[in-house]
């Protein structure tokens, strides 16, 4: 049994319902990705388990409870958020920005204890971001940046992490050392890790599981093996993809792909 | 994790200021129509001085230089939080109409309620108290839409377009009255400190004694606010109880300062705004340092304003007008 599913919901902004009936299980201590063309829903579906915005039907059970019906900040020790655009960090420092991650363990005016000092320097350390601990995270490189922020969410110390798009507006290099990281995370320390990407290929290289959107609802959910084939790829971006195996993985990867033709006049 | 330089410079900052307020306010004693001798300050002040020091000093300066910065440390409380929680540098209690609001209150109390001397001046800051209140709450509920909430840009849209509406209704009311009449109200919206009296600080200082210390209490959340509502969410912040918590503490503190100062505007957004340039963004910082910049400025303006021109002199409001205006174009050239 996971910690972590939802039954049926429905999210939308007005009339609008941009997920439809969506039922799914996030393994606990795996990989999940979720994939989708722009516009499916796959942001929504994750700022909703994450609360931020509020389904509208179904549930979102986390521990045998709707997550609407727990403690905020009982449910920040428990699972973490790296929203999709992190906004400018008004000049904190590194360590500042950290620190705000042990919000949900203060109470009062909030002074930092000896436990949450050790946890922001481990936080700091496993994401190689110790030596910025005193610099304006404004002087950090995207990359950097990156990372600070995902200390952030480490330092709430949570079985659960969330991330959306997490590797957005890095290059290459920088992209797999997040994801090298987060990987990391899963397989040292057991993190369930849920994440939206863009990149198929990464998908499908980092994730255990993986879970196809179009228009709020799930075409395919599995490994990768199950999910990047070409008649689910026609299906959630109407692509024509050539599917073969990752060289050095061994991991199912979209070689090249073309646009499907679309008939004329439909 | 605040690094200890930013500190010792609040700390420094804190001490400088106590210390401005404290010269700025021995002067604003010692000036005015009815002089008081400097050197009698001190001796009046521990109940040696003459019948007519006495009264000067106890009856009339005290009174009007405590009335002052604690009026002024209000509005730039009120200004720090609403600044935190719209993530808007630009907001001030005046853009989100609590002047406004209490200015109509005011003229409508004053043009159509039969004046009793007595009791007047008492009711006075009640009436403008609601209707800042009111409006407020409407701006509120105009502002809060069903699935998201209340959206801080869209309150700082409204309370502008409340600001005007009321302003407008303001105009209609006193364009057909009387003179005199007329004259107290345009006095009381250009920020004249009329509520110099020992009641009207006790009307004003609990406000400040709870809600400095609910305010430093919730700096945290002001920051994880400041920072996105993603993360505030994430980290486990009830958003909107928290932001319902906060306005009503910036619209108590702002009404509460406007009621007996009349309206003021800019100390909202002049005192947070030099704060933060001054220690940095961090409102458990920044705020304290607000705070007396806020009574200083005021003090400062009061003190030019009263000794400026005879024999009336002109209200603090203008005078904190003009040095605020430009600061708010040099605030608004400096963004781009």
């Amino acid at each position: 049994m996971s910690r972590l599913q939802t039954d049926n919901i429905n999210i939308g902004y007005g009339e609008q319902l941009i997920v439809k009936n969506l039922s799914v299980t996030i393994p606990d201590k795996k990989i999940t990705t979720i994939i989708g063309a722009n516009g499916c829903g796959k942001s929504t579906l994750l700022k909703a388990i994450t609360r931020i915005i509020s389904h509208q039907s179904g549930s979102i059970v986390l521990d045998g409870e709707d997550i609407l019906k727990q403690n905020t900040k009982l449910l920040a020790k428990k699972m973490a958020i790296l929203p999709q655009t992190t906004e400018s960090a008004n000049g904190l420092t590194v360590g500042e920005l950290v620190s705000y991650g042990r919000f949900p363990y203060q109470s009062g005016f909030g002074r930092l204890k000896q436990k949450d000092y050790e946890v922001i320097d481990w936080a700091l350390d496993v994401t190689g971001t110790a030596e910025f601990k005193f610099r304006p995270v404004e002087s950090l490189s995207g990359g950097q940046r990156q990372r600070a922020w995902i200390a952030m969410a480490l330092a709430q110390e949570t079985d659960i992490i969330f991330l959306d798009e997490p590797t957005t507006y890095l290059d290459m290099a920088h992209q797999l050392e997040v994801l090298e990281l987060l990987q990391k995370l899963n397989r040292e320390q057991g993190r369930t890790i849920v994440m939206v990407l863009h990149d198929l290929n990464q998908a499908a290289r980092f994730a255990d599981s993986i879970i196809a959107l179009k228009d709020g609802e799930i075409v395919k959910a599995g490994d990768a093996e199950k999910v990047l084939t070409h008649e689910v790829l026609e299906e959630v971006f109407q692509i024509d993809a050539e599917i073969g195996k990752d060289p050095r993985t061994n991991r199912p990867m979209c070689i090249t792909y073309n646009l499907k033709k679309k008939e004329i006049g439909k | 994790m605040i690094h200890p330089k930013w500190l010792k410079k609040q700390r420094v900052l804190l001490c400088l200021l106590i210390i401005l307020i404290i010269f700025t306010a021995s002067i604003g004693i010692g000036f005015g129509v009815a002089a008081l001798d400097y050197n009698r300050i001190l001796p009046t002040l521990l109940g040696e001085g003459s019948f007519k020091e006495s009264f000067i000093l106890f009856s009339v300066r005290l009174p009007r230089v405590i009335i002052t910065i604690l009026a002024g440390m209000a509005l730039a409380l009120s200004g720090a939080i609403l600044q935190s929680l719209t993530r808007n540098d630009l907001a001030d209690p005046g853009i989100i109409g609590i002047n406004s609001g209490a200015g109509v209150a005011v003229a409508v109390f004053f043009l159509f309620y039969p004046i009793q001397a007595g009791s007047f001046v008492y009711m006075l800051p009640l009436v403008a108290f609601a209707g800042a209140i009111i409006t407020a709450l409407f701006i509120y509920l105009f502002s809060y839409e069903k699935n998201t909430g209340l959206q801080p840009t869209r309150m700082i849209l409204v309370g502008v377009g409340f600001s005007m509406a009321l302003s407008g209704i303001m105009m209609v009311l006193i364009s057909s009255q009387e003179r005199e009449k007329v004259d107290f109200i345009a006095k009381w919206l250009a920020g004249n400190i009329w509520g110099a009296d020992w009641p009207f600080i006790w009307a004003i200082l609990p406000w400040l004694i709870i809600l400095i210390p609910f305010s430093l209490y919730k700096a945290n959340r002001l920051n994880l606010l400041g920072l996105s509502e993603s993360v505030a969410i994430g980290v486990g912040i009830a958003i909107e109880k928290e932001r319902i918590f906060l306005l009503i503490t910036a619209v108590a503190l702002a009404s509460s300062a406007v009621s007996v100062t009349g309206g003021i505007a800019f100390i909202g957004l002049m005192a947070p705004h030099i704060a933060k340039a001054l220690v940095g963004p961090r409102n458990q910082l920044f705020i304290p340092v607000a705070i007396l910049l806020g009574g200083w400025l005021l003090l400062v303006a009061d003190t030019v304003g009263r000794n400026i021109m005879d024999p009336d002199g002109i209200p603090a409001g203008i005078v904190v007008a003009l040095i605020g205006a430009p600061y708010f174009i040099y605030l608004l050239l400096k963004d781009r």
